[in-house]
């Protein structure tokens, strides 16, 4: 599948050999990825390969030790002289673009569904309340969920909660999604419903980049999947033709475990 | 029995807007004691959670002091120890208020750190990452949470804080404990006033108690 929309060719993400260790442990060893504008890209691999970190990097949850974040021709500046640069501005501008669903959904729970929605709009972005209101509604009606506007997060279940996860970091209006294994945690029966909120959004032209260990969705929906390995990417390509004919072995060997497990 | 009753109020009578008003004292600076206990429970709980050394240490020193100390000790040192050594007096009222504060806040710290680790390390990512500074985390994700969950500590520790009133008798504050001892000294009758004073305690501590309980109930974060 290619990726739809009229600026297919823009770049909006490019990674350049980002490297992390936590001591000893490198995670990241050199790993460069450009995602074009409407682009979904699926990172899969064995557990410890980097792919969470990878991920988390591009948002700067996890600060690279070198390597550089280009974001929509931007480069972010993180680091200042070598040292971690914290400066609240760049990294609430980096965040406010980039949208991210994390494995265990993260809502908040002394927070209704749509407060959980409204809250960045208003706090972070300074949009009017009716105005984020407004908008959420409309969110929350795009993932089915609108009926449960006023409940607390506790009262759903884990696939309604990710749903609203999904509306949560929409409502920034982000450039580029983040998803971290958001169905991992989800009963099987639970993880359809966020998977075709997902596709959907992929088909609109969102630009997503997705860890997951679901096979068919980084087959059949993301336009190219990246295999890490040993904080590498071992291979990328486009989806359909690297899940069905890996070229190295550790890819192989990934896939015939997963796919014999499914 | 009737008329016994009826006499023994009439004789206790003028002793009541005493209570009342030494009532008031005692809230006043329970009030403020806890109100800012609060302020320096926090203060400390972040201090000791700092990365840098000269943060934590006066923290854990504060800390262990106030918890290895009895609060008596706490209360002379401040009204009678500082104005000795700075010259500059302070009235009771201001160093007891002084002293159960920091007498209260460096439980209060460790009841907050409780409340913090509490708190699931994704709470903190999500607001990270829709962009949140530090600040705005803290005000509208974690404390919010925090408080909900030390409602029930802070409740106790409120309460040990309105008892510890009764130790400013001994610099000279007229609340429940000290209008007792006056008023039984003057009428050779310790245990009718000593049974009035800790009547009026446990109406106060009740009254807190259920409104704290109430508080819990409204904002419950249970599943």
């Amino acid at each position: 599948m290619q990726p739809s929309g009229t600026d297919t060719q823009r770049t909006l993400l490019q990674l350049g050999s980002l490297r992390k260790s936590f001591g000893e442990n490198v995670v990241l060893d050199g790993v460069s990825l450009s995602v074009s504008a409407g682009e979904v890209v699926s990172l899969i691999g064995p557990s410890g390969s980097g792919k969470s970190t990878l991920l988390r990097s591009v948002n700067l949850l996890e600060v690279p030790d070198s390597g550089t974040i280009i974001l929509d021709g931007q480069e972010v500046q993180y680091r200042n002289e070598g040292s971690v640069w914290r400066n609240a501005r760049i990294l609430s501008d980096l965040r406010t673009s980039v949208g991210m669903v994390f494995q265990n959904f993260n809502l908040w729970p002394h927070k209704t569904v749509i407060e959980n929605v409204v809250e960045a709009p208003i706090h972070v972005r300074g949009i009017a309340l009716k105005e984020a209101h407004d908008k959420a509604s409309e969110l929350l009606e795009m993932i089915g969920l609108l009926d449960k506007r006023d409940e607390f997060p506790r009262r759903l279940s884990g696939g309604q909660q990710q749903r609203v996860a999904i509306a949560r970091a929409l409502a920034m209006d982000p450039k580029l999604m983040l998803f971290d294994e958001v169905t991992s945690a989800l009963d099987p029966e639970l993880v359809g419903e966020v998977l075709d909120i997902m596709t959907s959004l992929a088909r609109n032209g969102m630009t997503m980049i997705v860890v997951t260990h679901e096979m068919g969705f980084a087959r059949h929906v993301s336009h190219r999947t990246a295999f890490l390995f040993k904080g590498r990417i071992e291979e990328c390509g486009e989806s359909e033709q690297m899940l069905a004919n890996p070229q190295s072995p550790h890819t192989r060997q990934f896939l015939n475990r997963v796919l014999h497990h499914q | 029995m009737i008329d016994a009753i009826i006499h023994y109020f009439i004789w206790f009578s003028p002793y009541l807007s005493g209570f009342f008003w030494a009532s008031l004292i005692a809230l006043e600076v329970s009030f403020l004691a806890i109100v800012i206990s609060w302020f320096i429970g926090l203060a400390a709980t972040i201090a000791k959670g700092a990365k840098s050394r000269w943060l934590r240490w006066p923290a854990d020193f504060y800390i262990w002091f106030i918890r290895g100390t009895p609060s008596l000790i706490q209360i002379f040192i401040i009204y009678f120890g500082i104005p000795h050594v700075t010259g500059i007096p302070l009235s009771p009222f201001v160093a007891g208020v002084t002293a159960l504060a920091l007498s209260s806040g460096a439980y209060v710290a460790e009841v907050f750190r409780s409340g913090f680790s509490a708190i699931p390390k994704g709470q903190t990512e999500s607001a990270l990452a829709v962009g949140m500074s530090q600040v705005l985390m803290m005000r509208r994700i974690i404390l919010p949470q925090v408080v909900r969950i030390v409602v029930p500590a802070m409740t106790n520790e409120a309460i040990n804080t309105l008892k510890n009133t009764s130790l400013l008798s001994t610099i000279t504050i007229i609340e429940v404990t000290m209008f007792a001892q006056l008023s039984l000294a003057a009428t050779f009758r310790p245990f009718d006033f000593l049974i009035a004073a800790a009547i009026i305690y446990l109406i106060m501590n009740t009254i807190l108690s259920q409104f704290a309980a109430w508080y819990e109930r409204r904002y419950s974060l249970d599943l």
